[in-house]
This record gives C-alpha cells, structure tokens and sequence, in this order.
C-alpha cells in the first residue's frame, strides 16, 4: 500500500488528504487527515473525487494556438517551445509600443497554488502594476482594508473561542470545510454562535442567535453593537486607552449617523435582540468574527470591514487567546512569496499608473506604500502580500482601459488558472476588454470561456501531478506540503515553467535561475537547513509557536503604531476616517434584490462542471425564490425564468424555497455549459447582471454590489436546446 | 487566569506544531504517535459525526436531482 499526503488545490482552503494506493492500481483513494490536529478529516465530495475531474476527455493536453477568428473555437496544437516563442515576441511589441504597464495580468492563485510569488515577480521585473485577481471581492480585499485598523489580517482562534459570529458565511461538509470543521468543534466546546444572514440558513438554524438582517445591512448592524457596546461600557477599557486612537470620534459618528432606531430601521431587526446579541459578543472571553465573503461583496465594503475590525478591538479580542491573531509570518522560515515578488524593484511612477491607484485605493500600492515602512517594523516585510490582494489593481479600471484605452491602454492580457470572463462583474465589459487585446493568453486545465477569447491556451498541471509547498497565503506562521502523486499527463506543465520559459525570452532569465519548481522550493527553505524533499518528508503542517499580544512588544503596523479607530490613512487621502452606510435600494422597475453566492456542493467557483459525476447532482443554474414571490411573479418550480438588472439579463431555473425572505432571491456564480458549443458563457453567469459604473461599486475599493442588487424577474420560454447531460462524460 | 488562558493555548499550539512533524528522534516519534491516537480517539468519539450527518436544505435538494439518474437527466435541460 502506497500513501503520500497531499494538497488539495481545489478551492482557496487547501485541505491536507491522505492519498493511499494498493499496489498495481492506477486510481488514489482520498480521504480527510485525521492526524491534522486543527480540522481533522477535511475533505470534500470536489477533493475526494479529484482524480476523475483531471484524468477528463477534456482536459488540455497540448499548447493551442488560436487558427480562427477570436471566440470562434478553432485552434491547431503547437510546441511550448513555439508557443513561448511566439508569445514573448507579441508582448515584447505590446511594451515597446505601449510601456510595460500594458500587460495586464489576472491570477486565481488557489488554482496554481505553488505560483511562489512568480507572477508578481515576473511583472515587476518587466515594470508593469497591473496585477488583478478575484481575491479582490474575497478575502484579499478584507486583508487589505483590515490593515487600516491595525496593520495585517488576523487569523480567527476558532481552538479556544467562546463566542462566534457569522456573516453570512456558509460553511458546511462540500464548502470550506476545513474552517466548517474548526467552527463546529468550537461550538461543541460551548462556544456560542451569532449569524447574521437575511436568510435562514443551516448555520442560522444552529445559531445562539440568528439575527435575520436586510441585504446589505451588515455594516449597520456592526455599528449597532458598537452603539450598545459604547453606551453599555462593556468594551475593553484599559486597551481602547493604550491602544487605540479615535474613540471619541467614533463615538461621535455612532451619535450622529447610528441613533438606534435607525439601526432597527435599516437592518430590519428588533432592538432587544441587537443589544442582547452585542452584549453575547462582547463579554465572551475570547470572541471571534471569522471573515465572510459578505461583507467583500458590498457597497458599503470597506466600511463594513472597519466596522468589524472595531469591534474586535475595542472588545479586547485581538492577538488574545480565543480571539484574533496577528501571527505574521514565521520568522527564519520558509521564505515568504512577497520576499519572492520583487516588490521593491517596481518604480514608484510605475506604481503610481496602476489601475485603480487614485480611485479607488484600498488595495492597491497607494495602500501597500502608506503601511510599508510600518509593516517591515512590525512583521519584518515591507510589501507584505497577505491573501495575495494587499497590492492589486482594481478590476472594473483595469478592463476599462483594456476596451477603452482609458487613462493608458492595456493591449496584452494573460490569465493564469483565472475563468476571468466569468470572475468578475460586468461581463459584458471584460468581453469587450478581451476583444480589444493584441494579445490574450491563457494558462489553463480546460477550455473555458476565458480561454476560447485567448489567442494562446497553455496546458497546466493539477495539484496531484505537482509537489505542493504553500506558506498560508502569507497570512500566518503555517506552512504545508503536498506530494506529487503522478506525472502531468500530455503537455501540461506547471505554472512555474511557464513563467520561467518567459523570463528567459524577456531578458529577465537571471532572476529565475530554478530549474524547476522543485529548485525554487529549495530556494525558499534555505534559512531552514533544510531541501525541499527533507521538509516535506518531516513536516505534512509545519505550526510556528504563535505568542497571543505581540503588540504589546512591536505596536500595530499603522503610522500611529496603534489601532486606529479614526483612519489616518483613509483620512489623510480625503476618504471617509470612520464607517459609513451606504446601499442600494429597489424601485419599480427593480422591486425585487439578488445576490450572489451560497456556494453549491459540487463546485468551486466556475469549475468542475465538466464532471458528470458533480455534475449529475447538479445540472443547471438555479434561482432560489420565496413562495410568495414565485407566485407574486408567475413562477414555476423547475421552471425557466430571467432575471434581469441595469447590466443585463440571465435565465436560470426556479427553485422555490421558503428559506429565502420575500423580495430576495439567490443567483448562483460561475455558471456556464463545457458541453456547449458556445459554452453557454453569455446566458446564465452571474457577472451579467453585475453592473459597475459607481453607484454599484465601493468607493474605496471600487469592487462592486453582490449582496442585493435591485433586479426584476419574470418567467422564460427558452429559445434554444441543450446538450445537456449528454454531453457531459 | 488571563495568564493561565494565554500559556494554555500557546501550549497547544505548540503540541498541533508537534503532533505535525515526522520526528528524527524515536522517542519523539513515539510520543507525537500516542497524541496523534488521543486526538483521533477523542475525534471518533462523536466528535465529527457532522461530516456524516448533512441534512440541511442547502445539500438535500441537490441529492434530490442525483437520484433522478442518467436516463432523467438526458431531458432535464430539454
């Protein structure tokens, strides 16, 4: 019997697998670690059946060069050797005629978990900014605005928490699992639960308190408990004294804008259950309030994440056990990605033209440059990376300028293991955007409506044909490593060599002098003593000792050194210092709102719908609408409608749940058909509803409004057949 | 007790760093093993029967269209 572990690569949590084999078999079994001594046994139905997502017919084998017109789908097979040729010598052209900041580049870096900084660092060699990635409304944009209050992202104490509170978040056995799994053991320890979720949810249903807000209300239901928090006296005294700037300020907006009844008012939720949920919050000794993609979705974004930082200051829970950690990275270990990324060597007047970089600034390097010097003070890293999204251009600028030209044009466009036409929103947009390229390139395992707009699609490798070496995203002292189960089949090659193999044809071949991947890992663990099939062997998770309240040693990587409930930053660009409310509310055109999420059990984001086994379970996008509603507006359960915002119109079919409050229905993410001609890439995707001129997108970060976007619906005739699952194998 | 919370969960953390590794030594390799079976013991006492046990809506209504089988799904877009 043959066992190795592994990491998974299929979404952003990277489970740890154990992956065993008898001998003479082709196929691993997968199964959940249950030695992991933080989520034992994580593993889901994605993981679990990895092997028969990538071992598909339609899996890339060979690089393709585009023979047809764009979109059109009709391509001859071509070297790498010819691929690579051909691609370095277009963007060569594109950065003579254009500078460097003409190449644009989008990376989903779940997807190729080992890109070790490399595409970042390819693109500050070559000078260009433009660096753009879905983390922007996931995670890497809370990491970025977290660094307003107190300088880094923390982690969530889920081992010794006593209180817990949800967003919105659903994690359950297919999604997250490995953050599920931590919050459901806290829970059995007595940690209690609070979720805020306009709808009632599996997570709701177990909570100490669910709190049924309106869509897009988080924000002000933070600033409700900070109100309760303030008047009650029940924040951390002695902490808001030594360590904080700006309480009076606050004070003074949760006067003037948060008066109680209009928290009640806005959020649609009683008095008595704010306070008493506020109070549960704030005297459990050590509370926690785990990241949610909810409040990354939101006009009102950046507040609502200040908001959240506050409250876990002000209730003494950061760096203290059960509450938030502020781990950096381990000191003297594995070499960090942004040590990798170069970050240093791209030029201030470079970095001043990234897109984004004067509108809309919260995570672009206007912010990396104002905490740089505090960050290297604190944590020892000037350009910290955190999530990869503390230092991106925006994406709604950055494929503006790409179909417009405007402020500067981008003519070159290169996706890595990024379904980018489907990732963003506004589609429409990024269509047009692609279309206006000189050269779009795709790193990729399938054909997906990305790549049919590309003029080269090169095969990539999948996280059981690569060994693994990921340092937690730059977000904590853990490492992990993952064996390489088999050889890529065909062509597919890792995201390495692709970087590598362009570097060299760039003239920036000597600073990507690894080899192989493999090379590189070496590289990173140097301080370590150790090479990378050592470490690997040893350590399956490597835990650094984290100490609880280092601050009390180093200060807060902010310019005052301390957690800043009045933004200095944000103020001193003319931004709001302090939360503010802001919404989108339906008309008669648009009574109804949708929002985007509730992850499905088969897939992550826009994959695996090629998997006839996930696939089955799953097989066409659905709407989730009210009882009442459906019968308000004419719908069928099973049915086909459309649902159509400012931006466009989609159909989905109807599934009719008394989960959902009236006047809010779901839309899925990520929908299209592989087994399509056309890939159905224009009809259900829910980045063609997403409008994002200004009023739809956060001010600070400009991301834009997924959590309750005025929208009508309407039953659909459909005007076309499907393949259907006849075409899925 | 703040201090006694601290140390606790720094000790913890120190063991999760300790029960992770393949150790050089066998004495350590020994004890890293009897905390691996504490940890499993404790977790398959009950403990992780949630992984098992997925009836909410969110799960249900999808294994609902999986049991229609394939000869169902050949018309399901139709």
């Amino acid at each position: 019997m043959e066992t190795k572990h592994v990491l998974c690569a299929t979404c952003d949590i990277s489970c740890q697998l154990v992956a065993t084999r008898k001998d003479g078999e082709k196929d691993y079994e997968l199964t959940g670690d249950f030695d992991n001594p933080m989520a034992p046994g994580a593993i889901c139905a994605k993981g679990k059946i990895a092997q028969s997502t990538f071992d598909h017919p339609n899996r890339l084998l060979k690089p393709l060069k585009r023979v047809g017109e764009r979109g059109a789908g009709e391509w001859e097979e071509i070297s790498w050797d010819q691929a690579m040729d051909e691609i370095a010598a277009k963007l060569r052209k594109v950065v003579d005629e254009h500078g460097p900041e003409a190449l644009a580049v989008t990376s989903g870096p779940w997807n190729c978990s080992n890109e070790c900084g490399m595409t970042r660092r390819f693109m500050n060699l070559l000078g260009t900014p433009n660096y753009i990635s879905p983390v922007a409304l996931c995670l890497g944009n809370t990491a970025a605005v977290n660094r307003f209050t107190y300088g880094w992202m923390p982690l969530p104490d889920f081992e010794n928490t006593q209180c817990i509170v949800v967003m919105g978040h659903n994690t359950h056995t297919q999604s997250w699992v490995w953050e599920y799994i931590r919050q459901r053991l806290a829970e059995q320890r007595g940690a209690k639960l609070i979720v805020f979720d306009p709808r009632r949810s599996p997570v709701a249903e177990r909570a100490d308190i669910h709190l049924a807000i309106k869509p897009g209300t988080d924000l002000a239901m933070c600033m409700g408990w900070i109100r309760v928090i303030l008047e009650e006296e029940l924040y951390d005294k002695g902490f808001v004294r030594d360590w904080t700037i700006g309480i009076d300020a606050l004070r003074e907006r949760i006067d003037q804008q948060f008066p109680m009844q209009r928290v009640v008012a806005l959020t649609g939720v009683a008095e008595s259950d704010i306070r008493e949920s506020a109070r549960m919050y704030a005297t459990a000794k050590g509370a926690i309030i785990p990241w949610s993609p909810i409040t990354d979705q939101q006009v009102s974004s950046t507040s609502a994440i200040r908001a959240i930082s506050i409250l876990r200051s002000i209730t003494g829970n950061l760096d203290a056990p059960g509450g938030e950690m502020l781990m950096g990275t381990e000191e003297g270990g594995v070499m960090p990605e942004s040590v990798l990324e170069l970050t240093e060597l791209l030029s201030d007047e470079q970095k001043r033209k990234q897109l984004g970089y004067e509108k809309h600034p919260a995570f672009t390097f206007k912010s990396a440059d104002a905490f740089a010097e505090h960050s290297e003070r604190v944590f020892g890293e000037r350009y910290p990376n955190i999530v990869k999204g503390t230092h991106m251009a925006v994406p709604s600028p950055t494929f503006r300028a790409m179909a417009y030209g405007d402020p500067y044009p981008v003519k070159a466009f290169i996706a890595i293991a990024n379904n980018a036409l489907m990732g963003y929103g506004n589609q429409h947009l990024i269509y047009k955007a692609m279309m206006n390229q000189d050269l779009n390139v795709c790193f990729e395992q399938f054909m997906t409506p990305t790549a049919n707009l590309c003029d080269y699609v090169l095969p990539g490798d999948s996280w059981m044909e690569r060994p693994n070496m990921m340092d937690f995203y730059n977000w904590a002292t853990l490492t992990m490593t993952g064996h390489k189960l088999y050889d890529p089949p065909g062509e597919c090659r890792n995201v390495y060599d692709f970087w590598h193999d362009l570097a060299h044809r760039m003239d920036l071949g000597e600073h990507f002098p690894w080899r192989t991947i493999t090379e590189l890992y070496d590289h990173r663990l140097e301080t370590t003593g150790y090479k990378f099939e050592e470490f690997k062997d040893r350590y399956k998770l490597r835990v650094f000792p984290n100490k609880y309240y280092n601050y009390r040693e180093t200060g807060f990587a902010t310019p005052s050194g301390k957690v800043e409930l009045f933004s200095s930053v944000l103020d001193e660009w003319g931004l709001d210092p302090l939360p503010y409310y802001r919404n989108l509310e339906t008309t008669d055109e648009f009574p109804l709102k949708m929002f985007v999420g509730l992850r499905e059990p088969q897939y992550f984001q826009s994959a695996q719908r090629h998997n006839r086994k996930l696939r089955k379970g799953n097989r066409v996008p659905r709407t989730f609408v009210n009882p009442a509603d459906a019968e308000r507006y004419g719908l069928v359960d099973g049915e086909w409608a459309s649902i159509e915002t400012v931006a466009g119109k989609i159909h989905m079919k109807v599934a009719v749940r008394d989960d959902l409050p009236e006047g809010l229905i779901r839309v899925p993410h990520g929908w299209w058909l592989p087994e399509e001609k056309d890939l159905g890439a224009f009809e259900h995707n829910d980045g063609i509803v997403i409008p994002d001129s200004d009023e739809y997108l956060d001010r600070e970060q400009g991301i834009p409004h997924l959590k309750g976007v005025p929208c009508r619906v309407a039953p659909h005739v459909l005007a076309r057949e499907y393949v259907g699952m006849n075409g899925v194998v | 007790m703040a201090s006694f919370s601290v140390w606790r969960a720094e000790f913890m953390m120190r063991v999760a760093g300790f029960v992770s590794q393949e150790h050089p030594s066998a004495v350590k390799r020994s004890i890293a093993r009897l905390l691996r079976w504490v940890g499993r013991h404790r977790q398959r006492s009950g403990a992780l029967d949630f992984l098992e046990d997925e009836t909410s809506i969110d799960h249900m209504d999808f294994e609902a269209l999986d049991d229609e089988g394939d000869e169902a799904s050949q018309h399901e877009n139709r």
